[in-house]
């Protein structure tokens, strides 16, 4: 039990320290950017040259270029904080909005996602290990290789073919966003699919390995029933590999989703941030790179707490 | 002379033992042969503009039909093999240099600067590496060559993590310690004993990893990062995710057209990551016996994060 506190200080410490490094990334980003960064992110502006020289003003204060070196990281880390990034040049509107109104989306995505990799994961994963136990070798090859095959399919690749089926030849979903939660299937199929697929592989493995214990062979011989043997027995058991492939897999979701969202149309904040970094809207391209990266940095650390917590001996491993 | 042989052959029955090691082997040599003679066969009609035939449904002059340019979309396919794997095998030899280096520096060094080392590796691994990558091309500009070392920069800290991950394994070994002994130094040890250790996980990362990245990179041309298209186009500048974007534009008018860059990027990747896993079994046959127990969670840890993460970045 004593592990626990320099454990969580530990993870703590790295995350507090992946977060400076994310933001000093994306501080860098913007000053690297061939040109001056004012002049891209107000990009073909019409108008005056005094609304012009406004424009360019307010885009150098909101990106606090007007400032020296040492003072614009500090801005920028306060902007972090408070989430504060000034005003988007695409829209003109505060980059706040922007980000407000986009990542709702993005949220539908991943949760939808995830819902579909857990809810065909893990009853596929342990009813293909129960039936595969030491028998049915023919299920057993075609499983690996079916799950091997669409797992390798990339998200944005399965939507696309996705569509063409679901939304050209058979005309079941919508083939542009309608406003419905039928819009979410597919996206979430596409995003979904492969990794729980892979996810499946790994839990049907686990079952097999727990169906091989002295226990299970107890649990038997006292004819417990089966589906209850299941769910007490093997379900607790495959939890830990489940939550660490799920943490892997969260990541994918948010990296797919910046392509994903741009196959379904979806105004989500990873199309955004495409959009902002071909267009130069930095003040956009931050807030959207450190929100995504802060949320994948998260999860990670709370997936390490989560796996610590379910099988302790994680924790002297890290 | 004989041993030889039988050893010889004894591997290509282990790399050719199973469906996917035979289907990874051939699928492998349609796309090197196809991006050998890919555009010299079908490069004219992948590039010749016809505005009288624009965005024709399939047929049997074109399988896949034309696209908005009249050109045809099979042809564009097969033609963009070489460029998708040209750029894939750049990013994967960007990767595999700054990996290898890095984690051999790591090793060489060891004590705490490898325990920093390895915590950085872990964190980089975790990230998705599309959002870096586009971040990286941000400030290299749009083009082919800022998404080539933008994707091998992301996927570097895999081959940093192998490197690291059975270099540790190996420096525990006797014969290693024996080395020690006589006074090698550090880089000797490294370099005699440990690199011809690790070579055979390394190529087999190195054939998974080229999936990977051309997934990625397709993925970044697709979102147009590739750069214009200039007036006169050629052969030289298609590859399946510009196709790919292409195709999606006119997904209204001429669905049956994205089948071909899907498929091929699908294709494309599974087929590498196949033929890297028989070539591992191959050059290493206690690594399956290994994995079928199922025992080493925090290895497989590694191995699906480098996967997941390419994935995702492209993905995604």
């Amino acid at each position: 039990m004593s592990e626990w506190g320099p454990f969580l200080l530990r993870r703590l410490g790295r995350l507090i320290i992946v977060c400076f490094v994310l933001v000093t990334l994306v501080f860098v980003t913007v000053r690297l950017v061939p040109g001056d960064p004012e002049r891209n992110s107000i990009g073909g502006f019409d108008g005056t040259e005094q609304q012009k020289e406004e424009a360019l003003a307010r885009a150098r204060s909101d990106l606090h270029l007007d400032r020296a070196l040492p003072i614009q990281y500090l801005e920028t880390l306060r902007s972090a904080v408070t989430f504060d990034f000034g005003t988007s040049f695409q829209t003109q509107q505060p980059v706040t909005t922007v980000v407000g109104e986009r990542i709702g989306s993005t949220l539908r995505l991943a949760l939808a996602g995830t819902l579909v990799i857990v809810v065909v994961a893990l009853p596929l994963g342990m009813v293909v290990g129960a039936l595969t136990n030491g028998k049915r070798r023919g299920l057993d090859v075609g499983f690996s290789g079916v799950s091997g095959f669409f797992g390798s399919v990339p998200p944005y690749v399965m939507g696309v073919i996705l569509v063409y089926l679901f939304a050209y030849t058979f005309d079941w979903f919508p083939r542009t966003p309608e406003g419905g939660w039928t819009d979410e299937i597919l996206p979430a199929l596409a995003v979904g699919l492969g990794p729980a697929l892979l996810l499946a592989r790994v839990i049907r493995v686990e079952t097999l390995n727990v169906l091989g214990q002295d226990y299970m062979r107890t649990a038997r011989s006292k004819w417990l029933s089966s589906p209850r043997v299941y769910l007490r027995d093997v379900l607790p058991n495959v939890v830990a590999p489940a939550i660490t492939i799920g943490g892997v897999m969260f990541s994918a979701l948010i990296g797919g989703a910046v392509v994903v969202e741009s196959i379904f149309n979806r105004n989500g904040l990873g199309r955004s941030l495409i959009q902002a970094i071909q267009l130069g809207d930095y003040p956009l391209v931050q807030a959207i790179a450190l929100i995504l990266g802060l949320t994948v940095v998260v999860v990670n650390t709370l997936v390490d707490i989560a796996l610590a917590a379910v099988d302790p001996r994680s924790m002297v491993r890290s | 002379m004989s041993a030889t042989f039988g050893r010889r052959k004894q591997w290509l029955a282990t790399l050719l033992g199973t469906p996917t090691g035979i289907a990874g082997v051939v699928l492998m040599a349609v796309l090197v042969l196809l991006a050998i003679i890919g555009p010299p066969i079908w490069g004219d009609a992948a590039v010749k503009s016809d505005f009288l035939r624009t965005l024709l449904p399939p047929s049997t002059s074109h399988p896949l039909g034309t696209n908005g340019s009249g050109q045809d979309n099979l042809a564009r396919v097969l033609v963009g093999t070489r460029l998708s794997l040209l750029m894939a095998a750049g990013s994967v030899a960007i990767a595999a240099t700054i990996g290898l280096v890095s984690g051999a520096l790591l090793v060489t060094v060891g004590g705490r600067v490898q325990r920093i080392g390895a915590t950085i590796i872990d964190t980089w691994l975790g990230f998705p590496s599309i959002l870096l990558s586009v971040l990286i091309i941000a400030v290299l500009e749009k083009g082919r060559g800022a998404i080539v070392i933008a994707i091998g920069f992301s996927i570097a800290p895999f081959f940093a993590r192998i490197t690291l991950t059975s270099a540790a394994s190996v420096v525990g070994l006797d014969y290693v310690a024996a080395g020690r002994l006589l006074g090698l130094s550090r880089w000797r040890i490294a370099h005699r004993y440990v690199l011809g250790n690790i070579i055979d996980s390394l190529v087999v990362a190195i054939f998974s990893m080229f999936g990977q990245c051309l997934i990625a990179i397709s993925a970044l041309t697709y979102l147009g990062f590739g750069g214009a298209r200039d007036g006169i186009e050629s052969w030289t500048s298609i590859d399946w995710g510009s196709v790919l974007n292409d195709s999606v534009r006119n997904f209204r008018d001429q669905p049956a057209s994205v089948l071909g860059p899907a498929i091929a990027i699908a294709i494309a990747g599974v087929a590498f990551g196949w033929f890297g896993d028989a070539l591992g079994r191959s050059l290493n046959p206690r690594l399956t016996v290994r994995s079928a127990s199922g025992r080493s969670l925090r290895s497989s840890r590694a191995s699906a994060s480098g996967g997941a993460t390419a994935n995702a970045s492209v993905n995604s």
